[in-house]
């Protein structure tokens, strides 16, 4: 049984937990290669938990098991020296590059007119420049393979509409929108597709914290999950409160295999049905 | 190796030619029986020759050589 990406090297920026985790296991089952990059620290103006080096490194173990191989390196999506780095080296060990997964982001809160300026900065930094950075590194390698390739740019529901109090994240969100559409329309001659993923609430350590649990309930004084199901449920067409990290791992693994070949430029939503709401 | 829809029964309108072919083609290689319907007759106003019967059928030999159902009207 041949995989459907089968031979494939796939880069995933924010590959050590979470949705980036899931897509660097779901293309490795489908006989990817891959490369991963993540920042494994804080960034102080996100309110939650941040990945650590022992994500990454189960990464790495469950891509192994799958008998794949795996290049993982701690590189910050804001450094772009960094991030070409750590793609040259794992394109110089698995000698190739055909799927690139733009996907480090963080998320924090606050009205526009109270967000801090460096709170602000973070985020285009990271979940809109950062994004850029992986695809400026990634399109000359793309290029020289002469094999064509697909670039997936994780954007968000938030990409396609407006959610009050994420100001600076519906921004960049939507950055990553005309981003894919201009990288789409300049790559098209040499046969790489670029399309964008917009999830809704996905089950991960990024949205599963104290800090969205108070979002959404702002007059419960220690709000849970059983109080953040029912709002987050609130936000979908579908009568789910979230999806997983495989959903969006799924919608990623179409559009990086040949199924794809001729779908380039697409806002993709794996949102319940949360933008037509 | 279970298909990617393994069971599930799929209605394919248009289904003599064409795209409609390929789509109960293509799910049936992955487990669905198929419903499939064709007009297989000329619309007066459309200026190029539609489906036929014998498309429609051809479209049922195909479902089931990958050894699916298929009930074609």
């Amino acid at each position: 049984m041949t995989g459907r990406v089968e031979g494939k090297v796939a880069f995933i920026t924010g590959a050590a937990r979470g949705q980036g985790r899931s897509h660097a296991v779901r293309l490795a089952q489908e006989g990817a290669d891959i490369i991963a990059v993540d920042l494994c620290d804080q960034v102080d103006s996100v309110p939650y938990q941040m990945a650590t080096s022992e994500d990454l490194a189960d990464t790495v173990k469950q891509v192994e098991a799958l008998d794949r191989r795996i290049v993982a390196t701690k590189a910050d999506v804001r450094d772009y020296g960094a991030v070409k780095q750590a793609l040259d080296d794992g394109v110089a060990q698995l000698g190739r590059l055909d799927i690139v997964s733009a996907n480090a982001g963080i998320a924090s809160y606050g009205r526009a007119e109270e967000l801090p300026e460096q709170t602000w900065q973070d985020m285009i930094d990271t979940n809109l420049t950062g994004v850029w950075h992986a695809a400026k590194a990634a399109i000359p390698h793309l290029i020289a393979g002469g094999r064509g390739g697909s670039i997936v740019l994780t954007s968000s529901a938030a990409g396609l509409k407006a959610y009050a109090n994420a100001a600076h994240y519906v921004s960049a969100k939507h950055g990553v929108v005309g981003l894919m559409r201009t990288l789409a329309l300049e790559l098209a001659p040499h046969m790489i597709r670029v399309n964008s993923l917009h999830p809704t609430q996905v089950d991960t350590d990024m949205v599963m914290n104290e800090h969205t649990f108070k979002l959404f309930s702002p007059d419960t004084e220690n709000p849970t999950i059983e109080d953040f199901r029912p709002a987050s449920q609130a936000l979908n067409a579908l009568p789910i409160p979230w999806v997983e990290p495989v959903d969006i791992s799924n919608a990623l693994l179409f559009l990086a295999s040949d199924e794809a070949r001729y779908i380039t430029g697409v806002t993709l939503p794996i949102d319940a049905g949360a933008v037509i709401k | 190796m279970t298909g990617r829809v393994e069971g599930k029964v799929a209605f394919v309108t248009g289904a003599a030619r064409g795209q409609g072919r390929s789509h109960a083609v293509r799910l049936a290689q992955e487990g669905a029986d198929i419903i499939a319907v064709d007009l297989a007759g000329q619309v007066a106003s459309v200026p190029y020759p539609m489906a036929t019967p014998e498309d429609l059928d051809q479209t049922v030999k195909e479902v089931e050589a990958v050894d699916r159902r298929i009930v074609a009207t």
